[in-house]
């Protein structure tokens, strides 16, 4: 008599990605975005810088002086609503990240763990040193990608 | 913010989610419990208690002082059910004291060795903790949610 077994279907893990180009507004200077991954998952997710409009200021590495992009900090959220931090600002600037000062430059990667949403709060610019928001008269601007791949 | 709606079905299946339910009482003689979930391997996961059902048995839930509540002290993981590690508190959401029927707390992500326990899970006083001593028999249940992949 033929054996019919059990045919045992396994659904290779589907690596998706998701990408967003975003400008921080001359008169705030942030800009923040939040990705829907649909599920808990895990997720490498970076920045790159695509444009830089200084408008008068400088980008660079003089603490106090220059400005840079900077992202205050990347969360996870079931709902939306309430959110957990997974990295913040602080943390990056003084240990992990090297100023992010030039077009084409990548940074604020990492893999997280994401319970559904992955935020990227206040992509911004900023001044170094102590990691403030820039707060002066021009108008600055910085044009960046975030790329998001995941399962 | 953008809302690309929900995955369901053969979506979240072709995603590799999977997802598990169970429900777990809360003896009315001891007022404490733990709850072990095997997830079968090594994983993230997003996990979430709901409680179903409260009996009071004439004590008061709340969140006056002396009041009880349903509590859960701590949750772990372990790679072989032996060996645990704590789930840090940072990595849960919603942190309420849960004191009614289809109340949601204590939501978490977390990297996961294999199981996931809740230890203890228990009727307590608000807001000491402390497990309940009284006479009476009050008791909960609890459904625990995972999502995983």
């Amino acid at each position: 008599m033929a054996h019919h077994r059990d045919l045992l279907v396994v659904h290779p893990l589907r690596r998706q990605t998701q990408s967003v180009i975003l400008d921080t507004d001359p008169e705030t200077f942030v800009v923040s975005h939040t990705f829907d991954l649909g599920h808990v998952t895990f997720a490498e997710a970076k920045v790159t810088v695509l444009q830089i409009n200084p408008d008068g200021e400088t980008f660079g590495t003089t603490p106090d002086v220059n400005l840079v992009v900077d992202v205050r900090s990347i969360e996870t959220s079931r709902d939306g609503l309430s959110w957990s931090y997974l990295r913040v600002a602080d943390y990056w600037f003084h240990d992990q990240v090297p100023p992010v000062i030039a077009e084409g430059q990548v940074s604020f990667e990492g893999t997280f763990i994401v319970a559904r949403y992955l935020r990227y709060f206040e992509a911004r610019i900023a001044v170094l040193g102590d990691i403030s928001t820039y707060a002066g008269a021009n108008h600055p601007t910085a044009q960046v990608q975030i790329d998001v791949s995941y399962i | 913010m953008p809302n690309h709606g929900d995955l369901r079905g053969d979506d979240l299946h072709l995603a590799g989610v999977r997802t598990l339910s169970v429900l777990v009482t809360i003896p009315s003689d001891t007022f404490v419990t733990e709850h072990v979930v095997d997830l079968g391997q090594s994983t993230v996961a997003y996990a979430k208690i709901t409680t179903v059902s409260i009996t009071p048995d004439g004590e008061i839930f709340g969140t006056e002082e002396g009041n009880l509540i349903v509590d859960v002290q701590s949750v772990h993981h372990s790679p072989d059910g032996i060996s645990w590690r704590i789930i840090n508190s940072s990595d849960w959401f919603n942190v309420a004291p849960m004191t009614a029927a289809g109340q949601v707390s204590f939501d978490l992500v977390s990297v996961i060795g294999r199981y996931l326990r809740y230890s203890p899970i228990q009727i307590a006083y608000w807001p000491s903790f402390e497990t309940y001593i009284g006479p009476n028999h009050p008791t909960a249940t609890l459904r625990i949610d995972v999502e995983y992949l």
